[in-house]
């Protein structure tokens, strides 16, 4: 097994990573840019090192830095987490051949799922379904209205080498295309250093469904069954579920066989996650392969439990898969929530600054995932995602009730939140009954319903402010200060006696 | 005893306190106490219901609080102070106003959409803000005709600051 590990990565999976690392006895090694001196993952680590400015390019993307380190340093292994160098080919290439391990798949695999047009081609070979569209990056804006045109509008613009959900957008005519087409193939250079776009046939009112594979380097191949990530907003997923409340035996039987069969095509060995749209008649087309641990594996280890990071780092390290197919089984269900530093009630605009209060809920069933603290600063640098939070009980119903209490207990001051928006999500007919697809948060935004509910318990909570606001204003000598010291330590004895 | 007026969001509350046990919110007699566990930290009971607080930013009659999970944005006046500012506003009435939008975060300015002279409607994209790895469409809250634009593509900008002054 591994002596050290580097982490590549920051926020809750830094975090999830360190949580893998003591457990396995491996020691931690984070790095921090500047903006990151006050987050969890350099305050957790067993040893943290400085990679330069705040801007994600001059550190957490700063490649020779990051492997220079990772051998001065001793380390015989390197975890990317997701995002960053996650899935970047060339990165994964030169830690190969600087002889240091990376926690993850191989460069050739991650190169012939790594751009999504490749991908495609791939999985049509291998008897995968994929969505209609261009097989290739579109060169121009004629070519790209051409063949729009040929398919039918509306279709998506993509990012080739994209992914989480960043560098996509829907083009319902020919007069927005070249706009979209910019401001894509801008997003796309930004976020992923190559700016290639192509065009999908966009499938009407689709569910977002997935499955969970891990493969090792001995060709062992085991899924993890599927999870439902169809609560997006702006192509982003917010809400998570494992199992699906639509996917019945027969389809998850084909969903998964289908998984297994895209993951041999590339030689793929780590944890991995296949994406599929499935329509109303449970028909499902490949999206793309993720190949790296996913925001959401949460909700996959409550129903299966393996932990899904430790053994990544074992299969890395050359060990077989610890289980077998057979072994094991879904188990109740699982809800993940992301907290994001947003705005609901303002556009969803970033919300930036520190963290001057933060209490996380807990209790049966309940787990958070979190990459930030009291005092810790939210910078304008990065994602804003700061937390996940994930529930488990026997049934959908019952973990939802579990989720929304769970919410309800979240607090976090000094900037804003998603959480009432989340909760206002649980509480609607159509996530209660499963009967949803990608779009039902647009559908919410244009109705009335959303604010209304985002009002509700709003007016306790004013007139609280107010009083509050008042007594602080006035200086009422009548705020009594909690600050007696204890001076018989043993103060229950004077309680109990 | 002292007397308060409260703004949240364009909706107004009379706060009276009329002794360290009781206070009348819009004439309503509430029973209350007051914690401080902290220079910023309370726990504030009204009535029955014990809540769980914070004050996170106060300046200049403005107050950010956090009571249990909600986050509120206030202003905070004396009856005097607020008198004082209705009869100052209504003597200005009749001037010309001038409206300012706001940069709601952070982020580097990558596209402004709208030039002096134009007439903006509220609700309309002005500027694309990028922050966090996102384009983000910043719209105007309110109405008027754009007579200055403060800020310039491809520079970063803070919190807070005005980007244009509509008339």
């Amino acid at each position: 097994m591994f002596k050290k590990i580097l982490i590549a990565n920051r926020g809750e999976i830094a975090v999830r990573i360190i949580k893998a690392c003591r457990e396995l006895e491996i020691k931690s090694a984070a790095i921090y840019s500047d903006a990151d001196l006050t987050s969890l993952h350099t305050r957790m680590a067993d040893e943290s090192f400085c990679i330069g400015d705040s801007a994600a390019s001059e550190s957490y993307l700063n490649k020779n830095k990051i492997i220079e380190l990772a051998k001065s340093i001793g380390a015989d292994a390197i975890h990317p987490g997701y995002g960053f160098f996650s899935e970047n080919s060339s990165f994964i290439e030169s830690v190969e051949k600087s002889g240091i391990i990376f926690i993850g798949p191989s460069s050739k695999s991650v190169k012939m799922m790594g751009s999504k047009t490749a991908a495609r081609t791939l999985m049509s070979k291998n008897n995968v379904p994929v969505v209609p569209g261009t097989l290739e990056a579109i060169k121009n804006v004629e070519d790209g209205i051409k063949f729009s045109e040929k398919i039918g509008f509306p279709v998506l613009l993509k990012a080739s080498a994209g992914g989480g959900g960043k560098g996509m957008r829907k083009v319902t005519s020919k007069e927005e295309f070249k706009s979209a087409f910019e401001s894509t193939k801008r997003e796309a250079l930004k976020s992923f250093a190559n700016d290639e776009v192509y065009i999908e046939k966009f499938i009407e009112n689709p569910k977002h469904i997935e499955v969970q594979i891990i493969a090792d380097k001995h060709g062992n191949y085991r899924h993890l069954f599927e999870r439902e990530c169809s609560i997006q907003r702006r192509h982003q997923k917010i809400i998570e579920e494992a199992p699906s409340s639509f996917v019945d035996e027969i389809t998850r039987k084909k969903i998964t066989t289908a998984a297994i069969l895209a993951a041999k095509a590339c030689g793929y060995f780590n944890a991995g996650t296949i994406e599929f749209l499935m329509d109303s008649n449970k028909e499902f087309y490949f999206l793309e392969m993720n190949t790296r641990i996913q925001v959401e594996h949460p909700v996959t280890e409550l129903i299966s439990g393996i932990d899904l990071v430790r053994e990544q780092i074992s299969i890395a390290a050359g060990n077989k898969i610890s289980f077998e197919q057979k072994d094991i089984s879904i188990n109740g269900y699982a809800l993940e929530c992301r907290i994001y530093a947003e705005d609901p009630e303002n556009n969803f605009l970033p919300s930036t600054g520190k963290i001057l209060h933060y209490k996380e809920p807990n209790g049966i069933g309940v787990r958070v995932d979190s990459g930030f603290a009291s005092d810790s600063e939210i910078s304008i640098h990065y994602d804003p995602m700061i937390a996940k939070l994930i529930c488990w009980d026997r049934d959908r119903n019952k973990s939802i009730q579990r989720m929304k209490r769970a919410l309800n207990e979240f607090q976090i001051a000094g900037i804003t939140t998603n959480t009432k928006f989340l909760n206002y999500i649980l509480n609607t007919n159509e996530f209660s009954k499963g009967d949803y697809d990608i779009n039902f948060i647009d559908t919410l935004n244009n109705s009335s319903r959303l604010e209304d509910n985002l009002s509700q318990n709003k007016n306790d909570h004013e007139t609280a402010a107010s009083i509050l606001a008042a007594l602080i204003q006035s200086k009422k000598k009548s705020v009594q200060k909690v600050n007696t010291p204890v001076k018989n330590n043993n103060w229950w004895e004077q309680n109990y006696e | 005893m002292s007397e308060f007026i409260v703004r949240i969001n364009g909706s107004s509350k009379q706060i009276k306190i009329l002794d360290d046990n009781f206070v009348e919110v819009d004439n309503v007699k509430l029973s209350y106490s007051i914690t401080e566990l902290n220079h910023s930290k309370f726990i504030l009971k009204i009535n029955n219901k014990v809540y769980q607080t914070s004050l996170w930013n106060k300046s200049n009659g403005e107050m950010s609080l956090q009571i249990n999970n909600s986050n509120i944005d206030l202003s905070i006046r004396t009856t005097l102070q607020e008198k004082a500012y209705q009869l100052l506003s209504a003597s200005q009435g009749n001037a010309d106003q001038i409206k300012i939008i706001k940069s709601p975060m952070p982020g580097l300015v990558l596209k402004i959409l709208k030039g002096v002279g134009d007439n903006i409607i509220k609700g309309e994209t002005v500027m694309i803000l990028e922050a966090m790895k996102m384009e983000n469409e910043i719209k105007a809250n309110v109405d008027g005709i754009i007579t200055e634009i403060h800020v310039s593509e491809g520079k970063p900008v803070e919190k807070y600051i005005s980007l244009f002054s509509l008339k």
